[in-house]
């Protein structure tokens, strides 16, 4: 099913415009992941990435008689956590926080896709089958699986990024999920990989690039 | 749609299925349960499914999405119902509110309730209420004291809780509840104001004047620190700073203002203070400072037991060992004084804190009658 979710998106924003109260929850909902997602990755903080989205979307509600009619509302949305993200950073006077900060964001911005979801399972067995698993796709199929899950676009912006039909974009990732699941099937339950293997391996990805 | 047919990436794919993983739509959230309840044996299927979902998504599951949406939901109604109290304050008579109005006056109550409760229940830094057991109610024309080493929660008459730190005191007047929510405080505490748009809860302090409708946040006042802070969490607070201007300032959450403490006399309004006013022209507002191992605020560690600091100089932490644990600490050498250290302890004992620190920058210390402890450079 390739449903353009951008619809929901632009009548979302057109009731704020309008003062709807519950649009405002309905925009939340909508760009959570992708707002979250952009937040974290970007300063490692996940509280204040939270706390910035609830800032930049009261603003919203404050000015909805003077908001422009768009037609991406999640890069604008984009464009302002970022702004607010660097405000919130700069107002910061804590030295150490501010290193910690941007030490964090080196590493997390740095480490791939791949190996970003994998760090944040908390399931044990489910992330040494992952690293498997991830491991066996090749480039473009991990980089589809980004934009689609954890950039949590639609098949629209997805085709037009990669410069590829939407048929194509659904394709590439259906095969890339169907792929993740036989290699998961074949794999036997247990500890595949020994825990140093596993330590290497996480090593291994944190060394600068 | 014929889901039985569905293998692990076609469920991952469909929007509906996501949306249950998630829970962001109800209804899809209700029809995923029923189905998979008639279909037990695609449970491997969809388990697996929902796992690499939410996992790709960046490991954010139905709970944390569900707290943080609610949070959100609540200050959004808090946001929204300031926007119509507005005129409400402009327009002092209000003796016969109409109905309508009464009604959403009733509802933004309960919502500020909920947001209490549910603020209980999600962040750490409430806990220290329910922990308390012997809950002082304070009562009109009376003052709270906490000496060093103790702290104290409190219940005003209002219902608004407080969390009195080591060594501070709290006063309160005999007009409270009337007109204003008046009271002075010297040292630190820990606010969760109940929120009454009629009667503005205020805070005396020496350096600042804390207005506030209903929020949490921390003071701290302690004649004997250079800078006096408030500490907003949650809500608004407006901080009219004690100088000839009288100027005013608005907090906004996560945010704090630092001031210089005009002097070491309590919150008298006294005539000195025009001769050091200028001093408290040098305010600064910063953002909390989280923990940088567990992202708890170190503004209000202490609600939890626990001593936090953030680059502090030794000289600051010593004044606030000496609060915590009642005694009294000297330096033998100025450059000592000047050692920075970052910490938290939780519920140590003070050669414990001592021995960490020396760990950090190796310094000597002797303990001495009288609880008095004696640093020296080596």
């Amino acid at each position: 099913m390739l449903m353009p979710a951008k619809t929901s998106h632009i009548q979302s924003w057109i009731q704020l415009q309008k003062g709807n109260k519950q649009a405002l929850l309905e925009i939340y909902t909508q760009h959570y992941i992708g707002l979250m997602n952009y937040g974290i990755k970007l300063t490692g903080r996940r509280d204040m990435t939270r706390d910035c989205i609830t800032q930049i979307l009261l603003r919203l509600w404050d000015n909805r008689s003077k908001l422009p009619c768009i037609e991406n509302v999640r890069s604008y949305l984009l464009t302002s956590l970022r702004r607010e993200l660097i405000a919130e950073i700069k107002m910061e006077g804590n030295r150490s926080l501010k290193n910690r900060l941007f030490g964090e964001s080196i590493q997390t911005t740095e480490a791939p896709y791949e190996e970003y979801i994998v760090q944040l399972q908390h399931n044990r067995e489910l992330k040494e089958k992952l690293m498997n698993a991830i491991g066996q796709l090749t480039q473009r199929e991990k980089e589809l699986l980004k934009l689609k899950f954890f950039e949590d676009l639609d098949y629209d912006e997805i085709a037009a990024k990669c410069n590829i039909t939407k048929r194509t974009a659904y394709n590439i990732i259906h095969q890339a999920l169907k792929s993740l699941r036989l290699i998961l099937v074949s794999t036997p339950p247990g500890n595949l990989i020994p825990d140093y293997a596993l330590l290497g391996y996480l090593f291994f990805f944190f060394l600068p690039q | 749609m014929n889901y039985t047919t569905f293998e692990a990436e076609d469920f991952i794919l469909d929007e509906s299925f996501q949306n249950y993983c998630l829970g962001t739509q109800e209804e899809d959230v209700i029809f995923w349960e029923e189905w998979i309840k008639k279909n037990q044996h695609k449970s491997v299927t969809v388990n697996q499914a929902k796992d690499l979902y939410l996992s790709f998504i960046g490991s954010h599951t139905g709970e944390t999405f569900a707290a943080d949406r609610k949070a959100f939901q609540l200050i959004a109604e808090e946001h929204f119902s300031n926007e119509t109290a507005e005129p409400l304050t402009s327009q002092p008579d209000f003796r016969k509110p109409p109905a309508a109005r009464k009604m959403w006056l009733y509802a933004t109550t309960v919502a500020a309730t909920i947001a209490g409760i549910l603020f209980l229940a999600t962040r750490k830094y409430e806990v220290p209420f329910e922990n308390h057991k012997q809950e002082a109610q304070l009562k009109y024309n009376s003052t709270e004291v906490s000496k060093a080493g103790e702290r104290k929660s409190i219940q005003l008459p209002d219902g608004s809780k407080v969390m009195l730190n080591a060594g501070s005191t709290i006063h309160i007047a005999g007009d409270f509840n009337t007109a204003s929510r008046e009271l002075t405080l010297v040292g630190e505490a820990f606010f969760d104001v109940v929120r009454d748009t009629g009667r503005p809860f205020i805070i005396h302090t020496s350096t600042m004047d804390i207005k506030v409708l209903g929020t949490v946040f921390n003071v701290r006042a302690y004649p004997g620190d250079k800078t006096s802070e408030t500490s907003l969490l949650k809500g608004s607070v407006e901080v009219t700073v004690r100088n000839k201007e009288k100027k005013k300032i608005y907090l906004h959450p996560n945010e704090k203002i630092i001031l210089p403490n005009i002097s070491d006399v309590p919150p008298v309004k006294n005539s000195k203070v025009t001769d050091k006013a200028t001093a408290t022209e040098n305010f600064k507002i910063t953002g909390l400072t989280y923990n940088t191992t567990d992202s708890t605020l170190t503004e209000v560690s202490w609600t939890e037991n626990r001593l936090a600091f953030n680059d502090n100089s030794f000289e600051t932490i010593a004044a606030e060992l000496e609060r915590w644990y009642n005694i009294t600490i000297s330096f033998t050498d100025e450059k000592v004084k000047e050692y920075r250290f970052t910490a938290t302890f939780n519920q140590k004992n003070i050669e414990q804190v001592l021995q960490a620190l020396q760990l950090s920058r190796y310094f000597k210390y002797t303990i001495a009658e009288n609880n008095n402890i004696i640093i020296s450079k080596n």
